[in-house]
């Protein structure tokens, strides 16, 4: 601010008012003070500093305050990161006598940060004897922050794109890879060095390999390309049982599409979930489909053998068959509802075992001799209990178990002989049900004891799918285990192993 | 009953229904035969050629009703031979279509609807 001749042609009137203003050292110090601009001197010798009453305002203090003699110096104001290398740019200042500038930061009282911008420079006078570092302050904390806006927000948003739970990718029109977060490579298996050298092809190449549909995944990814301006939803499932959901939204940079994004999101657990339950629903319809069944077959010969009588068409032998028919189809109704009690039971914990005396052996003979009473298959049942059994077991729950190995035994046993066999040994019973039937191939093998489920197709087998669930909980209810061992078209043995005594 | 001494082939794995209707149609002056499954009814079609009516149920271990129904179709001696359905399941009638049967009853059946069906369908050979 100094000569008035440019102002003069410029402004006209002005020049005379604003020599006047100037020369005004209110004036002065209002537009230091609006500018954030103080000035300051510093005696290297004494290490003390001189302050115009500006730099109290940017140190966030009373002048007035100041004036008592509190804060003559800039040390106890500079932010303790800035502290070291503001004193070494004056000490240097004074050393070499060049012009300084320097930004740091200060720390006011309330704790706020301001960032100021300094200069200054050596000035020595009386010959040398007096050495001043003389310089100005200008808070820039406003211009500093805007300034660094952009650095800041692409720091956020490279925060949040490594935050966030999904994959990310970011492609340009050509569909050359622009960025990308961690989790993109994680849930790709892409390793980072592979990403970083890559182009956009290799990329592609190696990731739809991992892929059920590779095809599909390219073409798409082609077709994305071709249709900038679309959005894409894409289910990719990978070859090793996950499910990513794709979705592909369109970059755009005021109304120029540059781009696209690309996120990934691992969704395999809400997939398996959702099997789950599908799975669950289908083992229950299949379930009431036969239950359905076995209903009503009994009733069915027992609509028919009491219409039959009724209209009195039998003869005294036939009247004799149909109520043994009728009686077997009330037992039948009558176990089936046992089985849905016993599953009842079962799921909710409430099976409850009486432990008495048991001879398993015994036990075995009356159950084998209650079978081959039924069998009318031409299947014959062979037992090998040369000794007694003695244990304590809940005997009702047993003849349950081994009625239902028996039966599917005959079931499953292609007209064969059945074997049977009853031991014990180190404390343990044993009871081994062995068929020569179809079999059961390995991957069943688990299944078989799971409720609702069986080992053969509904269409060929009926059954409720529950036997095999109700006495493998018997047995582990005595403390036992019931195991299979078989191959498909060698026929399966069904192994009961029980401890003889009852636990205390 | 006209058609008295017709011979009606039973089918159906189920031990008692096969019993209660070969029962009902004995007492009707009707003759049986009975099988478990497909396959060991086809043997007895093939020994019996008079057979005059086959009651099929559907869902059987060794042979269910669409592997039997497609021999019994492609045989030239029993591509005419009446085949009645008798299931349980509701789809019962397009099942009986799909599978070229004549005729079907959902289970439980009746011994009006039974004595009528084989009435309809059993006309003996001719002697």
């Amino acid at each position: 601010v100094g000569s008035t001749g440019d102002e003069a042609s410029a402004g006209g009137a002005w020049p005379s008012r604003i020599e006047a203003r100037l020369a005004s050292e209110t004036w002065l110090a209002e537009a230091r003070r609006l500018a954030h601009v103080g000035s300051w001197q510093w005696d290297p010798a004494r290490d003390a500093f001189e302050f115009s009453v500006e730099m109290y305002w940017i140190f966030g203090i009373d002048p007035a305050a100041a004036a008592r003699g509190a804060d003559d110096s800039l040390w106890p104001h500079l932010h303790p990161e800035d502290a070291a290398r503001t004193r070494a740019a004056l000490e240097q200042a004074t050393a070499d006598g060049r012009p300084f500038v320097h930004e740091h930061r200060i720390l006011r009282p309330d704790g706020r940060v301001r960032m100021l911008h300094s200069r200054g420079q050596l000035i020595e006078s009386e010959g040398g004897r007096r050495r001043r570092v003389v310089g100005t302050c200008w808070d820039i904390t406003e211009l500093w922050e805007t300034a660094s806006w952009p650095e800041r927000s692409i720091s956020l948003l490279r925060a949040t794109l490594e935050a966030t739970a999904d994959g990310i990718l970011v492609v340009d029109r050509t569909g050359q890879i622009v960025t990308y977060n961690q989790r993109f490579l994680e849930l790709w298996r892409i390793p980072p060095d592979l990403a970083e050298r890559s182009d956009n092809q290799t990329l592609i190449a190696f990731v739809s390999r991992q892929l059920v549909d590779p095809e599909l995944f390219v073409r798409t990814t082609r077709d994305n390309q071709a249709h900038p301006e679309r959005e894409y939803f894409l289910s990719v499932r990978f070859k090793d049982g996950r499910v990513l959901e794709r979705f592909s939204r369109p970059q755009v940079v005021g109304s120029e599409i540059v781009g696209r994004v690309l996120t990934f999101r691992d969704v395999s657990e809400r997939e398996q979930l959702l099997g789950k339950a599908q799975e669950a629903v289908r083992l229950r319809d299949e379930f009431l489909s036969i239950a359905a069944h076995e209903i009503r077959g009994p009733i069915t010969s027992m609509r028919l053998a009491v219409q039959g009588i009724r209209t009195g068409v039998f003869q005294a032998q036939q009247l004799a068959s149909a109520l043994e028919i009728v009686d077997r189809s009330q037992r039948r109704l009558g176990e089936f509802v046992d089985k849905l009690l016993d599953l009842g039971r079962i799921r909710t914990g409430m099976l409850q075992l009486e432990w008495r005396p048991v001879d398993l052996a015994e036990l075995a003979r009356e159950v084998v001799a209650r079978h081959a009473a039924e069998l009318s298959s031409g299947t014959t049942l062979h037992l090998e209990a040369p000794a007694p059994v003695p244990g304590r077991w809940d005997r009702f729950r047993l003849d349950q178990v081994l009625t239902n190995l028996l039966s599917n035994a005959v079931k499953f046993g292609a007209g064969k002989p059945v074997e049977i066999q009853v031991n014990a040994a180190s404390g343990r019973a044993r009871l081994v049900v062995r068929d020569h039937g179809i079999g059961i191939p390995e991957d069943v093998q688990q299944r078989i004891f799971r409720p609702f489920e069986r080992g053969v197709s509904l269409r060929n087998y009926g059954g409720l799918g529950l036997g095999l669930h109700i006495a493998r909980t018997i047995v582990r209810g005595m403390n036992g285990e019931l195991s299979v061992d078989s191959a498909p078209g060698a026929g399966a043995t069904f192994t009961v192993d029980l401890p003889q005594e009852a636990p205390s | 009953v006209s058609d008295a001494t017709a011979l009606v082939l039973v089918v159906d794995d189920d031990e008692d229904i096969r019993a209660m209707v070969t029962l009902v149609l004995q007492a009707s002056g009707y003759r049986t035969l009975s099988a478990a499954n497909g396959l060991e009814a086809l043997a007895l079609l093939h020994q019996h050629r008079e057979v005059a009516l086959v009651l099929l149920d559907i869902m059987m271990p060794h042979m269910a009703a669409p592997e039997f129904m497609r021999l019994v179709r492609g045989e030239p001696a029993t591509a005419e031979l009446p085949v009645v359905i008798l299931s349980g399941d509701t789809g019962v009638k397009a099942h009986a279509a799909a599978l070229r049967a004549d005729h079907w009853m959902i289970k439980p059946i009746g011994v009006p609807e039974l004595l009528s069906v084989a009435e309809r369908f059993a006309r003996p050979h001719a002697p």
